[in-house]
């Protein structure tokens, strides 16, 4: 049995999945706030670092240095060479450069679009072309995704030139287009990140994220290995084996798919995949344990709920399917493959009325989750098509995928800002995720580009038609969660 | 057949060119057919160890070829040179059209057209296109092999006048629709069908037109059947897709100037087709009163008493859609029921890519099971009949999903390889693109050997590993298979025609270790060719059911006749035969030594 479309984290983000954000709505504030407190904390404590064990550094050696560690997103690392160089009387503009990164990466907004004007006179390139990345940044934590590109593009642009090409920009592009719906794009920027960073293992893992949303299974395969060959032991190591165990499951790689999952911490999703693969290579008694000890771990496993109830039907035991399926549709209210399931056990109890009416539903669903799937990769051809975007987003919620259809509807957006049904589509999403009610009464918000330009320096490489810089005022712009629910 | 056309092609070249170091990719910029002649050239080996060093377990792509252990007494020999066929099927590809139409191949019919007691072959020849600017399609001629016993044959097309080449072909079903004794057949192929009508003295004529089989549509496989219990075989006609060259998109390859096979997504379903009997040799087309109102992509078709209700039900597999179960109300009307008999989809419900079909019985219960061959990364669908129809896919229970998902399954039969009394499967497998990310181009057959577990219901399809250097252990481009006792020595032989590749005979040499039995109908107040009986063969070891049945495998036809091969110690109680208009008839005395011939009894 397969989980078919049960992708392995198709809820996560683009930005997720390359910048390595990874949780709730509540998570994301708590771990912000950590975030800050430890960056000022950190902040404090590099004041007075004393740089005797980094005497031996140039400035410059502290400035490439910081260059690097804003290429991992590092930012004690950031802050360290900062202080460094302000201890070393470094120029005043690659001070600021570093703050405006640390303020940006603590979406201290103000502060950090404050950093940047100091910095819009300036001719050093290098400089240039980071600011317009940490321009990006910011436009793409406040979904100004429109802006973020322009930024982004005027980075990578000004950077052609540098020895050290801009990476972030590079890699922040992709996840923009990723988080966009637009693949291709997403792919062509990480391709470009592999060529920047050979040794990047991080952006292989993105580009096998993408291909596994777009079950191309082989290529993701190849990615995710790639990802582990670059580096063997990275904190995401788990997450990758589950993906290339999921994957070789999808291509019926049943002991491959089973040592993959053998390297990984036992979990209630793990065990229930390795149930999959030890049914289907032919050890029932192994499998059983597998889902009973997963259960155990998680009574709503889906997938383990899934395989129980699919191993029951085999046994002709349809009433422990029933109450076993039932059980997984309370988490899965909208989820056609236990429906279908279902309706083979009500069938096998001689209850035509469910049967069929599980049956309709699970029809009905699954239609509609073969037409999400087609239109995702339709979207990839059609990158300016509205309608099918917002087709996207209506079917995502309605099989059951509101953090999907958040992101399509966002796409939505990027192309018509003005667009009030997807940005009240969001805003009801986003309070039914939080628990929160809808009021129709409500103003809708739709996202907005920042309103105050701030003329850039477009001395040397930048294009004349660079866009204009943040402003120094937040935009009254939704923040939106990054994260879905795990299955 | 549903073929994967990479849907980001500038996303797929990056990755070619990205993953170059880390893989060996098949995907050349070459001709991939050029390479065809080689088999070493056809793998597409992905290198899995060396990632992340030794940190990852040794994960070698070899394919797993089989075991050792199970079928050992099975032997399957390649005769095709010593029997003086020679045929290939040609589908038209040279022309560089890379169009859908060149996918499906043909398929091969086994029949005794001059009732001279030896089985004879007709092979659809296929067809190719004429101009370049918007090519006309036209046939090229098939091959009727007239069997001049030991296993001698003799091509007799022309003298037959069954060389036509007016139509691009593609299945032969036989049957004998005005019930004259002389076996009939019809062909499929796009934008119409070839009705032959054998006159009894070695030579058919091509009469669809006056028959009344109108059908100008792409049709793929038919199935022969009473399905009104008025006596006489009617015709169930699969169509394909609305392919034309007037509807002819570039699908891209790997990179945008390789062009792709288009995958059957990109075409619209074809209505299928129901042709009733007047009894005088024409038909009526009774789509509407058989309620055929679905749309599918059909592929494959197979009638037979799938309830063991007394009338012939009909199963259709279809490419990348829900596949059809009609159940059949006893007039002749039907009711589709796939999805509620849970054999439209997968396990989970997902429609597969569905080519071959056959019908058996796996478990020994006594009810009909559906076999499905399937697209690569689709399993092959086992469907465990559980009575009235209703079915549970226990491909994943009995074993079958371990295959992988490396075949491209077309051509199926249930036969009994081993002598163990339990029915084995043969699979035909070969690619139907040109550039395939998964599985190669050409692709082994399989035989799953039915092995006994400590439930009749969990049995086990063991994939039988062939070590010898034969046609079963090299890989084709499998298309149509038919079985039937060439050599008229007891057991069933195996045709395999191949798309663009020399069909093959492969004798079964197998020691014939236990009994063989094979039975012939003949109906007197039923069709002629007893379509939809029962045959129940009472053993001391159990019973053992077959169905005659209508279509099945894939374009092709198999010997009429009902073979079975039981354990040396059984001993047969008898025969019983239900015949499709309910008459039931015992035998009591059944040899083993001769095929049997059992004439419908009179009221």
């Amino acid at each position: 049995m397969n989980t078919e479309n049960q992708n392995t984290d198709p809820e996560l983000t683009g930005a997720e999945v390359l910048l390595g954000r990874n949780a709730s709505l509540a998570t994301v504030l708590a771990i912000l706030i950590l975030v800050v407190a430890s960056i000022l904390l950190i902040d404090k404590r590099t004041q007075g670092i004393n740089v005797g064990t980094q005497g031996k550094l140039s400035a410059n050696d502290h400035f490439r240095q910081a260059i690097e560690a804003i290429h991992t997103r590092h930012t004690p690392d950031v802050l360290m060479h900062r202080n460094a160089l302000q201890q070393l009387g470094a120029p005043e503009e690659q001070i600021t450069l570093l703050t405006a990164f640390t303020q940006a990466m603590a979406d201290d907004t103000q502060a950090a679009a404050e950093s940047i004007q100091k910095l819009e006179d300036s001719d050093d390139e290098t400089i240039t072309a980071y600011i317009y990345y940490i321009a990006g940044e910011m436009a793409f934590k406040q979904k100004d995704y429109a802006s973020a590109i322009d930024y982004l593009q005027t980075a990578i642009q000004i950077g052609e030139n540098l020895e050290v090409k801009c990476l972030p920009a590079y890699q922040l592009m992709a996840a923009l287009h990723y988080d966009q719906g637009n693949m291709q794009h997403a792919m062509e920027a990480a391709q470009q990140v592999t060529q920047i960073a050979p040794d990047n293992a991080q952006i292989y893992r993105f580009m096998g994220s993408i291909q596994q949303d777009y079950e191309q299974w082989e290529d993701a395969k190849t990615a995710y290995l790639t990802c582990l060959e670059k580096d063997p032991w990275p904190e995401y190591r788990e997450e990758v084996l589950v993906g290339l165990g999921k994957i070789s499951l999808k291509l019926r790689e049943y002991q491959e798919a089973k040592r993959y999952l053998e390297l990984v911490t036992v979990k209630a999703h793990v065990l229930a995949l390795r149930a999959e693969c030890d049914y289907n290579l032919g050890d029932l008694g192994i499998a059983l344990e597998q889902l009973q000890r997963s259960l155990e771990m998680d009574p709503f496993q889906r997938d383990a709920i899934l395989l129980t109830g699919t191993i029951q039907v085999q046994d002709k035991q349809y009433n422990q399917a029933i109450g076993t399926i039932l059980k997984g549709l309370e988490s899965n209210p909208k989820d056609d493959q236990l429906m279908y399931k279902l309706a083979e056990a009500y069938r096998g109890v001689g209850d035509s009325k469910n049967a069929e009416k599980y049956i309709a539903l699970s029809d009905e669903l699954r239609q509609k989750r073969e037409r999400f799937s087609k239109l995702n990769t339709d979207a990839i051809a059609e990158p300016t098509n509205i309608e099918m975007r917002f087709e996207l987003g209506q079917l995502a919620e309605e099989i059951d995928k509101p953090e999907l259809a958040v992101i399509w509807y966002q796409a939505v957006l990027q192309l018509d800002p003005m667009n009030e049904e997807a940005a009240k589509n969001i805003n009801r999403i986003i309070l039914e995720q939080s628990g929160g009610t809808v009021d129709e009464q409500a103003p809708i918000q739709v996202p907005l580009k920042p309103q105050t330009p701030v003329l850039p320096n477009t001395t040397g490489n930048t294009p004349g038609t660079a866009p204009v810089l943040p402003q120094t005022t937040t935009p009254n712009t939704p923040v939106l969660p990054q994260t879905k629910p795990q299955n | 057949m549903k073929s994967m056309t990479n849907k980001l092609p500038t996303l797929s070249a990056i990755l070619f060119i990205s993953t170059a170091l880390t893989m060996l990719s098949g995907c050349s910029e070459d001709d991939p057919f050029e390479k065809l002649t080689s088999i070493d050239n056809v793998d597409t080996p992905v290198s899995k160890g060396s990632a992340a060093g030794d940190l990852l377990p040794d994960l070698s792509n070899e394919e797993n070829l089989g075991n050792e252990q199970v079928g050992q007494n099975i032997k399957l020999e390649e005769i095709t040179q010593d029997t003086g066929i020679d045929f290939t099927y040609r589908n038209g590809r040279d022309a560089g059209n890379n169009s859908i139409l060149e996918s499906l191949g043909g398929g091969v019919a086994v029949l005794d057209y001059d009732l001279n007691g030896t089985l004879d072959l007709f092979f659809p020849g296929g067809g190719k296109y004429e101009g370049t600017e918007k090519p006309k399609i036209t046939g090229l001629p098939g091959a009727l092999y007239s069997n001049q016993g030991d296993t001698q044959f003799e091509d007799v097309a022309k003298l037959s006048y069954t060389d036509i080449q007016s139509l691009y072909t593609h299945g032969c079903q036989v049957g004998d629709f005005d019930n004259d004794g002389f076996p009939d057949f019809v062909l499929t192929g796009w934008d119409g069908l070839l009705l032959f009508h054998n006159q009894g003295d070695g030579t058919f004529l091509e009469i669809h037109e006056p028959a009344g089989l109108d059908n100008t549509l792409w049709s793929s496989s038919g199935a022969w059947s009473d399905y009104n219990g008025d006596g006489y075989l009617d015709l169930y006609v699969c169509n394909y897709v609305n392919w034309s060259f007037d509807n002819h998109p570039y699908c891209d390859g790997p990179t945008p100037s390789q062009r792709e096979i288009c995958p059957p997504k990109e075409f619209d379903p074809l209505p299928d087709n129901i042709y009733y009997s007047n009894g005088d040799g024409t038909f009526y087309n009774a789509r509407e009163f058989a309620n055929l109102t679905n749309l599918g992509k059909g592929l494959g078709v197979m009638s037979a008493d799938y309830d063991l209700d007394g009338d012939v039900d009909i199963y259709v597999a279809n490419d990348t859609v829900a596949n059809f179960l009609y159940v059949n109300d006893g007039t002749g009307q039907f009711e589709e029921r796939g999805t509620l008999h849970s054999v439209a989809f997968d396990g989970l419900g997902n429609s597969n890519g569905s080519m071959g079909i056959d019908v058996g019985d796996y478990n020994l219960d006594g009810k009909p099971d559906i076999w499905v061959a399937n697209y690569e990364q689709e399993a092959f669908a086992l469907y465990r009949n559980d009575g009235q129809a209703m079915f549970t896919y226990v491909s994943d229970r009995t074993g079958v999903t371990s295959l992988g998902g490396l075949f491209v399954g077309f051509g199926s039969l249930y036969y009994d390889f081993d002598y163990d009394g339990d029915e084995d499967i043969l699979v035909t497998n070969g690619h139907v693109i040109n550039y395939p990310r998964s599985g190669s181009l050409l692709q082994l057959p399989v035989l799953l050997v039915n092995e006994k577990n400590e439930s009749n219901d969990y049995r086990k399809m063991v994939r039988k590993k062939f070590d010898d250097d034969g046609y079963m252990a090299n890989r084709h481009m499998g298309r149509g298979l038919a079985l039937g006792d060439l050599d008229d020595d007891g057991d069933a032989d195996f045709i395999f025609s191949n798309n663009v590749e020399p069909a093959a005979i492969v004798e079964n040499t197998t020691e014939q270790t236990g009994i063989n039995v094979r039975v012939k109908l003949i109906g007197r107040s039923t069709n002629r060719d007893a379509v939809g009986s029962i045959l129940t063969l009472k053993t001391s070891a159990g019973d053992f059911i077959r169905l005659t049945r209508g279509g099945a495998s894939y374009l092709s036809q198999s010997d009429p006749r009902m073979y079975w091969s039981l354990p040396a110690d059984t001993s047969i109680d008898s025969l019983v035969i239900q015949w499709p208009d309910g008459q039931t008839q015992e035998i009591d005395d059944i040899p083993t030594d001769q095929a049997l011939t059992v004439i419908q009894a009179t009221n």
